[in-house]
């Protein structure tokens, strides 16, 4: 009857150990989207940085233009005469764009990381368990 | 690619040759997928070169060859761009066709590979 009752003990435990390392496996996979999720947003947030300071370079550069000056766009493989005016104003543009982009990129990546710390959060605790429980399995 | 947690399956020389030319027509897919993107993108700066010069008075234009800008008539650079976004959207379209082709031949891999190896394997991306 004793050796009955402790097998099923040690395979409830087994089982509840086996659903333990399941949820870490998920948890972990989790995290690990997240991550990938960062990183990209982090390369994005790059790109668009860069962007920004080329185009505050040119911005720079009209401005000390005169008003007669010759200002040309490349279009594919063909010089096309801009008017100074509306350069100066599709570039601010765009800055404005990006300056947007990069507020709106910062804001999603600190809510990812807060969302990373806390699955960190978790799976450490989670590791915490598994071993504690094997630890009492190991003692029994 | 991940791993699966089916039952142990032999895996046989045809089968490893299976798996490498899988993995190879999807590193080719995504070869693919990236020129089809510039050449797409190379067909739209071209189109918008060609509108920019009907509108533009100027019958002289600056005209890239390679790493300089040559004073090329209007007529000329017109035909230029023509043929230029002839040759891109002929490529684009032979890109196309064996991204089609290698779509196929994927599958065809998939629905054998699975068939043996049902979820010991997995050939889907995250």
């Amino acid at each position: 009857m004793n050796r009955r009752r402790s097998e099923l003990r040690n395979a409830m435990s087994s089982s509840n150990l086996r659903d333990l390392q399941r949820e870490l496996e998920n948890k972990a996979n989790d995290l690990s989207k997240l991550q990938k999720e960062i990183a990209k947003n982090h390369q994005m947030r790059k790109k668009y940085t860069v962007q920004l300071g080329e185009n505050e370079l040119v911005l720079k550069e009209l401005d000390l233009l005169k008003d007669d000056a010759n200002v040309y766009k490349l279009i594919g493989p063909v010089l096309v005469k801009q008017d100074l005016a509306e350069a100066n104003a599709n570039v601010r543009k765009r800055i404005e764009y990006i300056s947007a982009e990069l507020k709106r990129l910062d804001a999603t990546v600190q809510d990812l990381e807060e969302k990373q710390n806390s699955k960190k959060d978790t799976i450490l605790k989670l590791q915490q368990r598994i071993q504690s429980f094997q630890a009492g399995k190991g003692k029994a | 690619m991940q791993q699966g947690g089916g039952s142990e399956t032999e895996v046989t020389w045809e089968d490893q040759q299976n798996i490498n030319k899988f993995g190879r027509l999807n590193n080719r897919f995504h070869e693919l997928e990236d020129e089809i993107k510039i050449a797409k993108e190379t067909n739209d700066n071209l189109e918008d070169a060609s509108n920019e010069l009907i509108l533009t008075d100027e019958e002289v234009i600056r005209f890239q060859i390679g790493e300089v800008f040559a004073h090329v008539p209007k007529d000329e650079v017109e035909n230029r761009i023509e043929q230029i976004k002839e040759v891109t959207s002929q490529k684009l379209e032979k890109l196309e066709e064996e991204k089609e082709s290698v779509l196929a031949q994927m599958a065809e891999l998939k629905k054998i590979l699975y068939a043996k190896f049902n979820d010991s394997i997995n050939l889907e991306e995250d």
